[in-house]
């Protein structure tokens, strides 16, 4: 088993406000000791020493609402239009272009088609194709009418979404995609402005049959439950059938966000944040102007999403990163700037939005399984970037690839530290 | 406090490059990298969504406006980094009070004001129900 030292950097361990000196040694692909400030660890059968000239090590970063087989367009229905081919090109170069930007593991939450992801996460797990640990999810499950229906009675037009009406339907289906192999089933149990006035986003067209069916199936052979539940019955229904992974509950009311607080460990809330605040506000070269987003109901589900991040971080509820990046003004790969959102919309302190891409993003991945990611403590798995700087004091360090100097995942290098920092980095005093 | 200029590097993003090729985008932040003074940082971003209008730059902080200029190219440099400098002497809420040149003001694609504290979730939601059942 090899061993990896790290001498001369700077720790975030994903859980602490300060930056705290140190060294970290690696045995195989998990990390066996973590010195404290003024120790040192023994160098005797040490196979790679690396010194980190004064950067800051931590854990790698967890997306847990990912969708990597998106391919940057501007409506899920041109991302249905990709043909199959050209979209598994897409997924693996994401796949890529996540690790490069110090992603680590990734929690897929709609394929773009129904064995996408579970084609690229098996490809990455064999080693043929660079990218991070990833949970494979079904395309999202949703209603003739729901969110990813795009079907039209008049002509034949394919929807992003398995679309099931009634139990058996669903049943069936999600019965189907386990058999092919996803780890996350995924439905919508709301609506979204993106869907452009049809179907708001405080409105559930599931019924409570459905989503009882959804959540019993996925739960009895094994697998993991993720919801698009903006609305407060359908965070309600998160909580009464055991979804972990609760995307946005924007709309939920402070009743609701008081029973969610009650169950903080069994559930992360992802507010997915940036594809409300960039489409508000960032997406006119597109055609989508402040009025246009306001009158599709964008800028309520953002003002709304604010106010209830706000109280969901106060009453202790895990407010996780990332979501929903993929779209033409949210593209793959700037995917950070959700923890600058994060600070300057939630009113996180920076190490408490690191704290949410790393040790929580981390125990969101493993969930019950018993695995521990997302830390660096003795035990844990080695999936670590060193930055060059101090993210605590700049948190927008992340979204610059040249700053995240060395990408390691399962205890093997990504990218490899070529030793080169910037000069203040390189000023900094480490243990 | 770190006074940023942020470079979207990936423009223009799906052109075809040869491999080893350097981007528009990279050029960009090459010249910022160069014509920008110790007190600024350039921070490369990978995107700053104005693909259709490539070569964007923006300027944005806690409690600040932010501001995005699109179409800019080598020769913006100097005034760019001049309306910069001035953006991070104002305070908080005061930076949509700098003077900003013509030429900068023609390629100024967004401009959001710093975020209100949030509104109460449910008479957001009352409100829009309100909207529309009206």
């Amino acid at each position: 088993m090899s061993r990896t030292l790290f001498i001369n950097i700077n720790i975030f361990d994903g859980t602490s406000a300060r930056l705290c000196a140190g060294e970290v040694l690696l045995s195989g692909n998990r990390i066996s000791a973590v010195a404290a400030p003024g120790e040192a660890l023994p160098r005797e059968g040490v196979d790679d020493i690396i010194d980190g000239r004064g950067t800051t090590l931590m854990p790698g970063l967890v997306n847990p609402h990912c969708h990597f087989t998106y391919n940057n367009a501007t409506s899920l229905a041109d991302i249905t239009a990709l043909p199959v081919e050209e979209n598994l090109l897409v997924a693996i170069r994401n796949a890529k272009t996540y690790l490069d930007y110090g992603f680590t593991a990734v929690i897929g939450v709609a394929s773009a088609k129904p064995r996408l992801e579970v084609v690229v996460r098996n490809a990455v797990n064999k080693g043929e194709f660079p990218g991070p640990r990833i949970l494979a999810s079904t395309p999202e499950y949703t209603v003739s009418g729901g969110v990813g229906d795009d079907s039209r009675l008049d002509r034949y037009v394919p929807s992003i979404g398995l679309v099931c009406n009634g139990s058996d339907e669903f049943r069936k289906s999600i019965r189907q995609l386990i058999r092919e192999g996803v780890d996350v089933v995924k439905f919508n149990n709301s609506g979204d402005s993106f869907t452009f006035g049809r179907l708001l986003g405080d409105v559930n067209p599931m019924t409570e049959d459905e989503v009882r069916t959804i959540c019993e199936t996925t739960l009895n052979l094994g697998k993991r439950l993720a919801a698009h539940a903006h609305t407060d019955s359908g965070v309600r229904q998160c909580l009464r059938y055991g979804v972990e992974l609760i995307n946005h509950a924007t709309f939920a009311t402070d009743a609701t966000i008081e029973a969610l607080a009650q169950h903080a460990d069994k559930h992360y809330v992802t507010p997915a944040i940036a594809a409300r605040y960039n489409t508000t506000y960032e997406a006119s070269a597109w055609g989508i102007t402040p009025a246009i987003a306001e009158a599709m109901g964008n800028q309520r589900e953002l003002e709304a999403g604010c106010a209830n991040m706000q109280k969901m971080h106060k009453a202790g509820i895990k407010v996780l990163p990332f979501g929903d990046y993929g779209f033409a003004w949210i593209p793959i790969g700037s995917d950070c700037r959700d923890l600058e959102h994060m600070v300057n919309l939630f009113g996180m302190q920076p190490w408490e939005a690191l704290r949410a891409a790393t040790a929580y993003g981390g125990a969101a991945w493993t969930g019950g399984s018993g695995e521990k990611l997302g830390r660096i403590e003795a035990g844990y798995l080695a999936d670590l970037l060193l930055i060059d700087g101090d993210p605590l004091a700049d948190i927008t360090l992340l979204q610059d690839q040249r700053r995240i100097v060395a990408v390691m995942k399962d205890g093997q290098f990504h990218r490899r530290f070529s030793g080169t920092v910037t000069p203040a980095a390189a000023g900094r005093e480490a243990a | 406090m770190v006074r940023l200029l942020y470079v979207g590097r990936s423009c223009v993003r799906d052109q075809a490059r040869r491999s080893g090729a350097v981007s528009a985008g990279e050029q960009l932040v090459a010249a910022f990298t160069a014509a920008t003074p110790a007190a600024l940082v350039v921070r490369e971003v990978a995107c700053l969504n104005g693909c259709p209008q490539p070569g964007n730059v923006a300027l944005r902080g806690a409690g600040r406006t932010t501001v995005r200029f699109s179409h800019i190219d080598q020769s913006d440099c100097a005034a760019l980094v001049e309306y910069a400098h001035a953006y991070w002497q104002c305070a908080p809420g005061a930076d949509d009070r700098v003077a900003m040149p013509a030429e900068l003001r023609a390629k100024l694609t967004v401009c959001t004001p710093a975020p209100a504290a949030g509104a109460d979730v449910n008479a957001v939601t009352a409100s829009a129900r309100r909207r529309r059942t009206t």
